[in-house]
């Protein structure tokens, strides 16, 4: 039986997920803070929008706390992004892929460490000699085909398609802003059916898997007892119909 | 053969989902919204049909 890791298992991995925080953090308002304490006209609002993550993400680490730290400390770049000035604008040069890519490792180690931390009692698991790996592969490759082939049809629905495209350019003013909400839309939709629906069953199959046995072995038991419950009990139902019968018909 | 059957269903609701979501992409070039979101949700719910499906045929060869 694997063990689950306890809770102050991994400091080392806590002190990383806080410093590639804080890292996101300099990269996205650090320099829009350090910015507002050395303008004469700083607010203290401000400072909070822009300081807030930072509070987060140690707050986040202190509780070991998997929502504070992915969705809170996230969330909580919204308010300074708003009020961000324009010298500090994310979307210049390569800032955008910069940041982007240090907030997927971000969210890519919290989960790493978080999956490790609550990993499945795997003792009601099916041990095959099959390596894990290789079940997960055959079971996620099929599925993960059909989806694309299923979003290459809608984008072709909403790209391709010449009578669509026709109504939507009698329908909208902007037929370039309805096509890319429309695609947009469309690839949500998509991700999250897909998310929920293929890729976390299929990642939990073997669990799913332990629990449909047991309780198809429950049910096999509950049947059987039935089976002699019912042979036992059926030749004094046959007897006592008899007596009625007979009882009823003197 | 049962999860053959299961695997079929399976590819055929996902085809149900997929005509969904094409009505979907219609009724929302038209600016029919309200039409456009239900069929976006029936287009969902026949995937999850087929997820399940998807999941009994895999339950049938695992065993």
């Amino acid at each position: 039986m694997e063990e689950k890791i306890p809770r102050d298992y991994l400091p080392t991995a806590f002190g990383g997920i806080a410093l590639l925080g804080i890292a996101l953090w300099v990269q996205i308002l650090g320099s829009a803070l350090f910015g507002e304490f050395q303008s004469q006209t700083s607010s203290f609002f401000h400072v909070i929008a822009y300081g807030l993550p930072i509070g987060v993400v140690i707050l986040g680490v202190l509780l070991r706390s998997q929502m504070i730290l992915l969705m809170v400390f996230l969330s909580s770049f919204v308010p300074g992004v708003t009020i961000l000035p324009e010298a500090f604008d994310l979307m210049k040069g390569a800032a955008s892929l910069r940041v982007g890519l240090s907030c997927l490792v971000y969210i890519l180690v919290v989960s790493y460490v978080f999956a490790l931390q609550y990993s499945p009692d795997h003792s009601i698991l099916n041990t095959s000699a099959t390596p894990l790996w290789k079940n997960l592969q055959q079971r996620i490759e099929v599925p993960l085909v059909y989806s694309f082939v299923f979003f290459l049809v809608l984008q072709y629905a909403v790209f391709g398609d010449a009578l669509i495209q026709n109504t939507i350019l009698q329908s909208y003013e902007d037929p370039t802003i309805a096509l890319i909400s429309i695609s947009v839309s469309i690839f949500f939709i998509w991700c999250i059916s897909i998310y929920l629906y293929f890729i976390v069953p299929a990642l939990n199959f073997e669990h799913e898997l332990a629990k449909w046995k047991k309780l198809k072995y429950e049910q096999h038991d509950l049947f059987r007892l039935q089976k002699i419950f019912e042979r036992n009990i059926f030749p004094f139902v046959v007897i006592f119909l008899m007596l009625t019968l007979v009882i009823v018909f003197i | 053969m049962r999860s053959i059957l299961f695997d079929i269903l399976c590819v055929a609701a996902l085809f149900g989902a997929l005509f969904q979501l094409y009505h979907c992409v219609e009724f929302l070039a038209e600016k029919d919204y309200m039409a456009g979101i239900i069929t976006a949700m029936i287009g969902v719910i026949f995937i999850r049909t087929s997820s399940e499906f998807a999941r009994y045929a895999a339950f049938g060869r695992g065993e």
